[in-house]
C-alpha cells in the first residue's frame, strides 16, 4: 500500500461506489458500514442509512462509533421495524455488503458452517440474513476480510447465498446476482457467460499470480493488463480520517486489530462513558 | 370493585409458572436488550432439556447451552455481533450435543407471523434455494403457489409456549416501550402463548405520549411484568445503559469453563 492511504482506505472508499439511488444501504462489517457513509456523504445523498441498530434508521452521516445508537439517535428520521424492513428488501430496496466466511467461484456464499451441517468442522454464528437478502436485492457484494484458499473456496460447505449456476437457472434472474467481491488483494466481480469469478482490479503492489495462490479455484483473469484499483482521493480521504472515522474503528478490521485494540477504542470513545452514566 | 389491573409478580414467580417441556423464547437480538436477569433464573431453577427460540441469539442462549439445558434450538443467528463467535453453542454444535433448526432472519418472522395470525404457515420467497431448506430439521417447505404457479416456501408457525422480552419501561397492565431495536419482540409476543416482560422499571401507568422511534408492546399480549432493573447486562439496552464490553469478553473466554459459568449465573445482574 501507498504511504498516502491505508489498505482499509482503500477498501472503504472502493466500496462506497456500489452505492447507487434512494435504497437501504448497509454494510455488515465495519469497513462496509464506513463505505455507506462515504457514499452518503460524498456521492448519494438519497441513502437511507440503516446501521447496527434499526431503532435509529435513516440517519444522517456520523462518525462511527462502537455504540452507534448513541451517536446516530440524534439525526435518525426513525426507528425501521423489522417488518417494514423485509418489505423493503421484499422490493429489491437493499445495497449490502455482507461479510462471508467462504465465497465460491459461482459467487455462493456461506456464514452458517464449516464443514458438514449435521456435525460442523466449525460453527459460525447461522446463516442470518443471507437466505433473505438474496431475494431482495439486484446484487449482493461481499467484504471478505482475508482472502485465503480457505475463504475463496472450490464451492462453499453450505449454501446462505446461491451465486451462478443450476440452482438460479432453476429459480430464474429475480435472486440477487453475485456482484462485487473485496479482500485484502483485489476487486473481483464475475464473467457473465460463464458466471465465473474474474480479477476486476488488484490492490496496489499485488500481482495475479499472489491472487490466484491464496484462491482455491482458478482465478478469470481480465484481457490485457490487470487494472490497479484506484486510491481513494484527497476529498475521500478527508471525509474518511475526519468525518466518518475519526476514532479510527477502521483499524479493526486491519492487520492489527486485536481485543486490546477493541477495548482501547472502547475505552476511548465518549459515548461509552455517556452509556455508562445513563 | 376491583383494584386496578396489576400483572406484577416477582422472577422465582415467573420460572415458577414456567411447566417442564414448555418452549421458552427470548427477545432481543445478539448483543442488544437480552433478559438475562430472566435467564439466570431459568439456569438456576430445575428446568431441563429446554425447547429455546431465539430468532438472534446472543450470550443468553450460550449460558443456557453451557449449563445443559436446551434441548432443541431454533435460531436465525447464534453470535456475539461484532466481538464473534458464542462459545458454547459453537462447542455443543461441534460435538453434536445438541439438536437445531435453522432458520434465516425473515423465514423465522414468517414463523412468528403465522403464529400470531394462528395460520399453519405463511408463504415466503426468503430462502428459496438456500441451505436452510435442505437440513435435516428444516421445517419450511416449499410448493406451487395455487395463484402464480411459481416455488415458494411454506414457513409453518412458531408458538412458543413462552415469550420472555426484556424492555426499558412498562406499567402494571402490561404496557411496555421499548426504545433501542425492537427486533423481531412485536411479533413474537404475538406469537407466543404466554409473554412475559422483564422491565428497567415499572410504572404505575405508561404516559399516553407519542414515541416515534420506540416500540410500543400492548398489555393484550402481556401475562406477567417483573421489574428487573439492569435485567438486561451485560448487553446492552438503549438508553439505560451501553454493553459491557470486558464483561462480554470475559464471557466469551471463560463461558465454556462450566465453574465460571456457575459463578456468573449467581452474580446478581
Amino acid at each position: 500500500m501507498s504511504a498516502d492511504c491505508t489498505l482499509e482506505e482503500l477498501l472503504i472508499a472502493r466500496m462506497a461506489k456500489e452505492f447507487r439511488g434512494e435504497a437501504m444501504g448497509v454494510g455488515a462489517t465495519i469497513l462496509s458500514d464506513l463505505a455507506a457513509r462515504l457514499a452518503k456523504a460524498l456521492y448519494v445523498p438519497e441513502l437511507f442509512l440503516t446501521t447496527q441498530s434499526r431503532a435509529a434508521a435513516d440517519c444522517d452521516v456520523h462518525a462511527k462509533s462502537l455504540l452507534d445508537e448513541w451517536t446516530l439517535s440524534s439525526s435518525a428520521r426513525m426507528a425501521l421495524e423489522w417488518q417494514e424492513m423485509f418489505q423493503l428488501v421484499a422490493q429489491g430496496r437493499l445495497q449490502i455488503w455482507i461479510g462471508a466466511v467462504q465465497i465460491d467461484r459461482s459467487g455462493a456464499s456461506n456464514i452458517s458452517v464449516v464443514g458438514s451441517w449435521d456435525k460442523p468442522k466449525v460453527q459460525l454464528v447461522g446463516a442470518r440474513g443471507v437466505p433473505d437478502d438474496l431475494w431482495g436485492c439486484e446484487r449482493l457484494c461481499y467484504h471478505m476480510r482475508a482472502q485465503t484458499t480457505r475463504s475463496f473456496v472450490e464451492k462453499v460447505d453450505f449454501v446462505c447465498g446461491f451465486g451462478f449456476g443450476p440452482d438460479r437457472d432453476r429459480y430464474g434472474p429475480r435472486a440477487a446476482r453475485p456482484g462485487v467481491v473485496v479482500s485484502d488483494l483485489g476487486v473481483y466481480d464475475f464473467d457473465p457467460k460463464t458466471g465465473w469469478m474474474r480479477v476486476q482490479s488488484l490492490h496496489p503492489g499485488v500481482t495475479f499470480e499472489q491472487a490466484q495462490k491464496r484462491t482455491g479455484f482458478e482465478l478469470l483473469r481480465p484481457d490485457g493488463d490487470v487494472p490497479v484499483t484506484p486510491a481513494p482521493t484527497p476529498e475521500e480521504l478527508s471525509c474518511i480520517r475526519q468525518v466518518i472515522d475519526p476514532l479510527g474503528l477502521r483499524r479493526l478490521e486491519s492487520a492489527e486489530g486485536s481485543e486490546a485494540l477493541t477495548l482501547e477504542l472502547w475505552h476511548r470513545d465518549p459515548n461509552t462513558a455517556l452509556a455508562r452514566t445513563q | 370493585m376491583t383494584g386496578p389491573m396489576d400483572k406484577r409478580l416477582p422472577l422465582n414467580e415467573l420460572v415458577a409458572r414456567i411447566a417442564p417441556g414448555q418452549s421458552i423464547a427470548f427477545g432481543g437480538g445478539g448483543l442488544q436488550r437480552k433478559p438475562m436477569a430472566a435467564v439466570k433464573a431459568i439456569a438456576a431453577s430445575a428446568l431441563t432439556d429446554i425447547p429455546v427460540i431465539s430468532f438472534l441469539g446472543g450470550p443468553e442462549v450460550d449460558l443456557l447451552i453451557g449449563l445443559g439445558k436446551v434441548g432443541r434450538l431454533s435460531f436465525a443467528f447464534v453470535g456475539f455481533d461484532a466481538y464473534g463467535l458464542a462459545p458454547n453453542f459453537r462447542h455443543a454444535r461441534e460435538s453434536g450435543a445438541i439438536e437445531v433448526v435453522e432458520y434465516s432472519e425473515a423465514t423465522m418472522l414468517a414463523a412468528f407471523e403465522a403464529g400470531a395470525k394462528r395460520l399453519p404457515f405463511i408463504p415466503t420467497r426468503f430462502g428459496l434455494g438456500t441451505g436452510i431448506l435442505a437440513t435435516r430439521t428444516a421445517p419450511m417447505k416449499t410448493f406451487a403457489c395455487p395463484i402464480s404457479g411459481e416455488t415458494l416456501v411454506a414457513v409453518p408457525a412458531l408458538r412458543p409456549d413462552i415469550a420472555i422480552v426484556h424492555v426499558n419501561e412498562a406499567d402494571r397492565a402490561g404496557n411496555a416501550i421499548i426504545h433501542g431495536d425492537g427486533f423481531g419482540d412485536p411479533l413474537l409476543v404475538r406469537a407466543a402463548a404466554k409473554t412475559y416482560l422483564t422491565a428497567e422499571r415499572v410504572v404505575d401507568r405508561l404516559p399516553a405520549s407519542h414515541h416515534r422511534r420506540s416500540t410500543f408492546i400492548s398489555r393484550m399480549w402481556v401475562a406477567g411484568v417483573v421489574e428487573a432493573p439492569r435485567g438486561g447486562g451485560p448487553t446492552v439496552v438503549y438508553p439505560d445503559y451501553g454493553l459491557d464490553l470486558p464483561r462480554v469478553l470475559e464471557f466469551q473466554k471463560r463461558a465454556t469453563d462450566r465453574a465460571w459459568l456457575d459463578r456468573f449465573v449467581a452474580e446478581a445482574a
